[in-house]
């Protein structure tokens, strides 16, 4: 009898050894929150795009575990964001999830993170100014931009060519705010002010009154919009002659490699700040930039960018903490130690857990058969905070319509 | 003083455009009482068909000509649909299934990224026009608008079809009692708004970029339009365009941040008085 | 060969029937009367009959036609004329254009004509004049330019009659064509019914008792839904049933 109790037990020990491996090979789940659908949805196909492409590097495969991905539409909306959320992490058990996309889903989604203490979000895209700043959450960490961001670079950039009164022309909510308040920021600081701002609803298509109103004496134009509506505003400026009668910086979305297919040689010569680039001499972003060319026929943008970005950041992470992203406490803390050199810039976490990164000032110009942004300034490692002090910074407003702001006489 | 003449200028050369968004889904409206819910949808759709022709053959007036009639072929196989569903409820919800099912097929033919058609060659050197350079396509829309309600009006008043149009508006089931064989009178006027509002996405897209999600910001646009100056009226249309145009051009140049709010604003201080807009006929 | 025939004819709205089993046989050039307390169902048979509303059981014969399953226009094609309880008129077109219409549904149904839809041709001339002609009889040519919304009642019904006798009607159908007239109005409608040429069958359904029985040769009692009395205006007024479901005594005004 006494054998055959020891014999069960050898038996139970070596399967359990011949299931180990198979505990091992239990899937990472990883969800992924873009827009798929509405305005947004060439930005969503492009970001879910991005993390595909870094997986596919890796065959799916991380510290050993195969990564099973799930995707969800938050439509851009926030209610919609924390629901798609709120799915991946208790229905699909998901424990990191990769977005949201816009802004106010970002706000939204950090409102609600008390809710998942056992996932991590990585905020692949969304840039809104306090996703990581004025209270942080320990299970939202951003490898995407702060608003602002790159935008302190691009408005003493503006200075420093000696232009001094500005136009500026946003949409109407979060993300431009701190878009054009980044600008502003700096711009003003230096000695430059403001000769009318302008803020529209997302998805305006006239802009011939704004045009037509535009102080005479200011020397350039600063424009947050995205999708349609820089679209609508350069095709109109092009049709009013006005196209060279300002100089015109552009954010980050404003004149990514979307607008630059659409608009071909009408955007020539256009200068604006972004993480992301067109052109840069690393062979990780020229293999990235041919992947998704054989994909969609055009150079990778900024969402693309982001996501793959983000993407790859949460690999070093679970490589980091062993394989296992399910021990939140030993992952996000090998978040925090990542140091990554991706496709275009090294990235490495502030105590706030928003990321530090390379800021580019690009220029639109014709490069190998395309339009493409090229870089005419690098400024490294850019800090949520630029330089200021973090302690004061976050002592200011939020960015707003009003804010920061200093009227020209 | 010219700044005032200007923002009136934009306002009125927007509201050609509105006026022809909106005067095909209000005729529709008028004779069936279904609330088109594709109509944005054709718009897009228009709009897209003639980027498409004109990048591949680069004439603009091939490309606006295959795009309406391309819509207005669409609008009649809506319109089949659409009779295969008895009462205007259950039609306005299908055509609300009918634009997503056009809005996702554009989505998967041309993808996200915003468009706009490539202009003609005709109206590319601006105009001097008070102390500016104005684009000279815009006079063209405004010109095109007023050919567009002139035809209306004249088919309208002038002409057989629109005699039993009207007939049709005032009491649809009146008209089959005189024997009046109407559903093929509504066949018409899809194909007919079909085919204006095909155009109008395809002159439109030529200066406001278009991409998925402006299906439903032309369908609000045509709503707001068509309710302001009562659901059925052709020079409601006209002049709801207008009111809108106007407000919304000043609305942004000199009140941007509450140009919307003013916009609807305006839009409930007439209801608020005329519940059924302003040339609206009471039900 | 009837103008009109009825094979048990019924109407069910759910478990109610407005109309059951109802036989009737018209016959050329007849005047025939329409009577019953309110809710008898006539309404629903004269709707029955156009194709306004489907029968639920039984055949309907027009001109020896079975139309059981013919659409309305197609019924107003080979003659069927009808007027509404409620006026209905096109509000915003002149009394011309209402009546060019009415000339026109009949004549496209039948394949006399197309629609023409680019402009007015010289046969809308024709049936202009012909408009001109149907609004004198009826004593509206005065108002020929009017908009029918602008019209008095008296007018509207003037006009709603010559709606339905435009053109080549062979069984005109008026549901109480002098309801909430005036004296004089009422007396004048009264006189273009007797004046209807003799071929034109009539089928009327009217709420006061002298109309109807004035203008009728035959009369049909309806009371929930079924016949209860065919006969001639002197039989029916004198039917002790008939005043008691019906007249209750009274005779209303």
């Amino acid at each position: 009898m006494k054998r055959y109790v020891t014999l069960f037990i050898i038996m139970l020990v070596v399967l359990s050894f011949c299931a180990l491996p198979a505990f091992a090979q239990k899937p990472i789940r990883i969800g992924v929150l873009a827009t798929l659908t509405g305005a947004f949805a060439e930005l969503g196909q492009d970001s879910v795009d991005g993390v595909k492409l870094a997986f596919e590097e890796v065959d799916y495969k991380v510290a050993g575990r195969p990564i099973k991905l799930y995707i969800e539409d938050t439509a851009a909306t926030p209610t919609l964001a924390v629901d798609k959320c709120r799915a991946l992490i208790n229905r699909d058990r998901c424990s990191i999830v990769l977005g949201p996309l816009s802004g106010a889903e970002g706000l939204a989604i950090k409102k609600s993170a008390d809710e998942w203490p056992n996932a991590t979000i990585i905020v692949a895209a969304s840039a809104a100014e306090n996703v990581c700043r004025r209270g942080i959450k320990p299970n939202i960490w951003r490898t995407s931009f702060s608003g602002d961001q790159p935008m302190f670079p691009l408005g003493i950039y503006a200075y420093d060519h000696g232009f001094r009164r500005v136009i500026t022309i946003g949409e109407d909510y979060a993300f431009p705010y701190a878009h054009v308040g980044g600008f502003l920021k700096t711009f003003i600081d230096m000695g430059g002010c403001v000769s009318e701002k302008y803020w529209v609803p997302i998805g305006t298509s006239d802009y011939a009154s704004i045009i037509t109103d535009m102080p005479k004496d200011a020397d350039c134009i600063y424009l947050s919009l995205s999708g349609s509506d820089v679209i609508s505003f350069l095709t109109q400026m092009d049709k009013f002659g006005m196209m060279g009668k300002y100089e015109i910086f552009g954010g980050a979305t404003s004149i990514d490699a979307g607008t630059l297919t659409t608009m071909g040689d009408v955007v020539k010569g256009i200068v604006s700040g972004s993480i992301w680039t067109g052109e840069i001499d690393s062979a990780a972003f020229r293999s990235l930039d041919k992947r998704y060319h054989d994909l969609r026929g055009r150079p990778v943008g900024l969402f693309c960018g982001l996501y793959y970005r983000a993407a790859e950041v949460a690999m070093l992470g679970i490589e980091g903490c062993g394989g296992k992203p399910e021990d939140v406490r030993a992952f996000r803390q090998a978040l925090g130690r990542v140091k990554y050199d991706g496709a275009v810039s090294h990235i490495e976490f502030d105590e706030y857990q928003q990321a530090k990164m390379d800021v580019f000032i690009n220029e639109v110009r014709y490069l190998r058969g395309e339009w493409r942004n090229a870089i005419v300034k690098t400024y490294k490692n850019v800090s949520q905070f630029w330089d200021f002090d973090p302690d004061e910074f976050q002592k200011q407003p939020s960015y707003s319509r009003d804010f920061p702001d200093k009227p020209c006489r | 003083m010219n700044q005032i003449l200007i923002q009136f200028t934009n306002g009125i050369t927007y509201a050609g455009l509105l006026f022809m968004i909106a005067s095909g889904f209000t005729l529709i409206f008028g004779v069936m009482r279904v609330i088109n819910m594709s109509h944005g949808a054709f718009y897009i759709l228009g709009a897209f068909i003639a980027y498409t022709i004109q990048k591949q053959t680069g004439n603009w007036l091939s490309a606006i000509i295959v795009g309406s009639v391309t819509v207005a072929a669409t609008a009649f196989i809506v319109r089949l649909l659409v009779s295969r569903v008895k009462g205007a409820l259950p039609q306005t919800v299908l055509t609300l299934g009918i634009a997503m099912m056009i809005g996702d097929l554009c989505l998967y033919i041309w993808g996200g990224l915003p468009r706009t058609v490539g202009e003609p060659i005709f109206t590319q050197n601006p105009v001097p026009f008070a102390g500016l350079t104005y684009p000279t396509f815009r006079f063209f829309v405004l010109g095109l608008a007023c050919v567009v309600g002139g035809g209306m009006w004249y088919m309208l008043q002038r002409t057989q079809l629109g005699r039993i149009l009207r007939a049709g508006t005032d009491n649809r089931s009146m008209t089959s009692a005189l024997g009046i064989n109407i559903d093929r009178i509504f066949t018409l006027v899809f194909i007919m708004t079909g085919f204006i509002t095909g155009m109008s996405g395809a002159v439109g897209g030529t200066y406001i970029a278009f991409g998925p999600g402006s299906d439903f910001v032309i369908l609000t646009y045509a709503l707001v339009v068509v309710i302001m100056g009562g659901m059925g009226s052709i020079a409601g249309s006209a002049l709801g365009a207008l009111i809108v145009g106007i407000v919304d051009s000043f609305g942004r140049a000199y009140v941007h941040e509450v140009a919307i709010f003013l916009l609807m604003g305006t839009l409930i201080i007439v209801l608020a008085f005329r519940p059924q807009g302003l040339l609206g006929r009471e039900e | 060969m009837d103008t009109l025939s009825l094979k048990n004819v019924s109407k069910r709205f759910g478990g109610l029937y407005a109309v059951r089993d109802v036989n009737l046989d018209v016959t050329h050039g007849e005047r025939l009367g329409l009577i019953g307390p309110n809710g008898a169902g006539k309404t629903t048979l004269f709707n029955v009959i156009t194709g306004d509303l489907r029968e639920t059981e039984g055949k309907i014969f027009l001109f020896g036609q079975d139309v059981t399953r013919t659409a309305v226009r197609k019924r107003v094609a080979i003659g069927l004329r009808r007027t509404y309880q409620k006026s209905s008129l096109f509000d915003s077109l002149t009394v011309g254009e209402n009546l060019y219409l009415a000339i026109l549904g009949p004549q496209v149904g039948r394949g006399r004509s197309h629609y023409n839809l680019s402009r007015l041709a010289k046969k809308d001339k024709q049936r202009m004049d012909r408009a001109m002609e149907v609004a004198k009889t009826v004593n509206l040519e005065k108002m020929f330019e009017t908009r029918s919304g602008l019209l008095s009642h008296g007018e509207r019904r003037q006009l709603e009659f010559g709606l339905a006798i435009a053109i080549e009607p062979r069984l005109v159908m008026f549901d109480e064509p002098v309801s909430g007239l005036s004296p004089e109005e009422r007396k004048m409608v009264v006189d273009m019914l007797k004046s209807l040429p003799k071929d034109i069958t009539l089928l009327l359904i009217e709420h006061d008792m002298h109309v109807a029985l004035s203008i009728s040769e035959r009369v049909v009692v309806l009371h929930e839904g079924c016949i209860i009395r065919v006969g001639t205006p002197k039989e029916i007024s004198g039917d002790p049933e008939v005043q008691m479901v019906y007249l209750g005594g009274t005779v209303n005004g």
